[in-house]
């Protein structure tokens, strides 16, 4: 009897092709914490040896660990709202999130809040609080008899987005000065600049724990992504999955976005890439993006604090020039049609 | 007993799609269900799939109300192929087929030894093994629901409910579904109910015919008995002559 191919999932499948993008994240993270304006080496930091030490520890660990975390978040709410959507070109931000933790930092900005009080920036919480804002009026407002229909969502979410962004606008134009005008600005760029490590160790375990409970619905995200009445018939209990699958990816994204403001294009082209390599089995999409991702926005913006170097690039820039050509690259390699 | 339904009426809106349906299906019988469009027949169907918490009347499944079962429970008993499947992403055949294990997993990562029997046993049912690398997205309508069928099979239940599955095929798919499931009656016992507009494809395979007419069954019983002039012209208004096969069995030619 000839073997299936390529078979269910097993574990040593799983190690086969999780490996590369595993492997992808680590010489990211090796690599990248060397290139800078100073040269330092691995060897000097384990033996302690200053400034290396502290160039590492103080200044560029901080950056690429919460670069990692952001990349991933972003790529694994990408697949996430790809699947519950159903529509290859959902992202992230697709839902409105970017446009209500925008208005929340553009409000903070404006009230003169660009202060920092235990060590969180009051703008990160302000951009959090309208990020919050936002996914409770989309949920309100598609949600109807406790079910969650994905057109209502989709187009209450683009609503949304819509009118944060003419009060963004309104503000802008009405109430801002040149300085304010260009903080605003810059932060809707999205970057990641001064992170601090509390601010990092207050979100990374939210984070781990997110993706681990999109690793435990992931079997599941399968028949959803293929259709509601195909996971239904299934035994998957959609309006839950749907449910959860909305707040844990819209709270990935809206802490990342609080924190380091809209960073585009990571939620959409990681998961595609992973498709056409992998497949688009969530089993391996879901942790396999959060690798890939957190790799990929590590590079970037590793570029885009030394490409053009005393100035910094928004990072969002480096994402799309960097990764616009691969991804066409891996369009066009690949033989037929992809949807 | 597969299934007992008593009194069921049910609609989306206040207008009632089916008022009073009362129908008992036993294990191991070939039902059609036929009737003019907007009478009901899918309904009744996703119903029976227990995909609509609410509705009036009752349905027993093997003995337990429908609503009693979770969804995974349900899974494994009753399998449900629609008219057609809709996919936006590159899902190989066999991992559409794989899909069909969902309700079985111990794990929730790895598939098992015994998923891997049940998605070849359900590839060979279904004549599909050559598909099972394919992408589901680009092949034929005959290829894909023959894949949709083989995810069901894989699913091993005991009910079949099928919502006009061979609408989109042509003639020799048409003919070459209806074998398929033909032979999963006989040789597997499986339940089989599949609501079609194709009377004569009905009449060939089914052992038992219910028509249904605004809201109600009109008629229930072997295709012979179900099929004549009279019953034709009260369900779908036509008037047709209703002839012998060869080898058996009626063939209706409507005429106006």
């Amino acid at each position: 009897m000839p073997e299936l191919s390529p078979g269910g999932m097993t574990p040593a499948r799983f190690v086969r092709v999780l490996g590369p993008c595993v492997l992808f994240f680590v010489a990211v993270m090796v690599v990248a914490p060397l290139i800078g304006p100073t040269e330092i080496s691995w060897e000097r930091v384990w033996s302690g040896v200053e400034p290396d030490r502290e160039i590492l520890t103080v200044v560029r660990l901080p950056r690429i660990l919460f670069g990692a975390l952001a990349g991933g978040s972003l790529a694994v709410a990408g697949v996430l709202f790809q699947a519950i959507l159903r529509n290859a070109l959902a992202t992230p931000f697709t839902l409105g999130i970017s446009s209500g933790s925008s208005f929340g930092a553009v409000v903070a900005i404006w009230l003169g809040l660009d202060i920092i009080v235990l060590g969180v920036p009051v703008i990160s919480v302000t951009a959090f609080l309208g990020a919050l804002l936002t996914i409770s009026l989309v949920f309100l407002i598609a949600r109807s008899r406790n079910t969650l229909p994905t057109f209502t969502l989709l187009l209450a979410g683009v609503t949304l987005n819509f009118i944060f962004s003419a009060l963004i606008l309104f503000i802008h134009f009405t109430a801002a000065d040149f300085t304010e005008s260009f903080l605003m600005i810059r932060w809707m760029m999205g970057g990641i600049s001064s992170v601090s490590y509390s601010l990092i160790f207050k979100t990374a375990p939210l984070i781990v724990l997110s993706v681990g409970v999109l690793m435990w619905f992931a079997a599941e995200l399968n028949p959803l992504a293929a259709g509601e009445e195909w996971a239904n018939t299934r035994g998957v209990d959609v309006e839950r999955l749907k449910k959860t699958g909305y707040i844990v990816g819209s709270l990935l994204t809206g802490l990342i976005t609080a924190v380091a403001g809209p960073i585009g294009f990571v939620g959409l082209i990681v998961p595609h890439s992973l498709r056409i390599i992998a497949g688009p089995d969530h089993r391996i999409l879901i942790p396999g993006s959060f690798f890939v991702g957190a790799g990929f926005l590590v590079l970037c913006d590793t570029a885009a604090r030394t490409l053009f170097a005393p100035t910094e690039v928004p990072v969002g820039i480096i994402t799309a020039l960097l990764g616009g050509p691969f991804f066409i690259f891996l369009l066009k390699r690949r033989k037929g049609d992809l949807f | 007993m597969s299934y007992r339904i008593e009194h069921l009426g049910f609609g989306y809106t206040d207008q009632p799609v089916i008022s009073d349906v009362s129908l008992g299906i036993g294990a191991g019988e070939f039902v059609t269900i036929v009737g003019p469009n907007g009478v009901g027949k899918s309904t009744l169907l996703k119903l029976m799939a227990g995909l609509m918490p609410r509705f009036d009347g009752s349905i027993h499944f093997q003995d337990q109300a429908i609503g009693d079962y979770s969804p995974p429970d349900l899974a494994k008993r009753i399998a449900f192929v629609p008219q057609e499947t809709h996919v936006v992403f590159p899902f190989t055949s066999e991992e559409m087929i794989r899909m069909g294990r969902l309700p079985y997993r111990s794990s929730f990562l790895f598939d098992s030894a015994d998923d891997d029997d049940c998605v070849r046993r359900a590839l060979d049912l279904t004549g599909t093994r050559d598909l099972a690398e394919k992408v589901f997205t680009q092949m034929s309508g005959g290829e894909k629901q023959r894949v949709v069928l083989a995810s069901a099979l894989a699913q091993t239940p005991d009910v079949l409910l099928l919502d006009e599955p061979t609408v989109y095929l042509d003639m020799k798919h048409q003919l070459h579904f209806y074998e398929i499931l033909t032979r999963l009656n006989r040789q597997e016992n499986m339940t089989i109910v599949a609501v079609t507009h194709d009377i004569n494809l009905a009449a060939r395979h089914s052992g038992r015919m219910v028509a249904l007419f605004e809201g109600g069954v009109v008629a229930d019983g072997p295709p012979d008995q179900v099929l004549t002039p009279e019953k034709l012209y009260e369900v779908f208004g036509i008037r047709a002559d209703i002839i012998d096969r060869p080898g058996g069995g009626k063939y209706v030619i409507p005429n106006a």
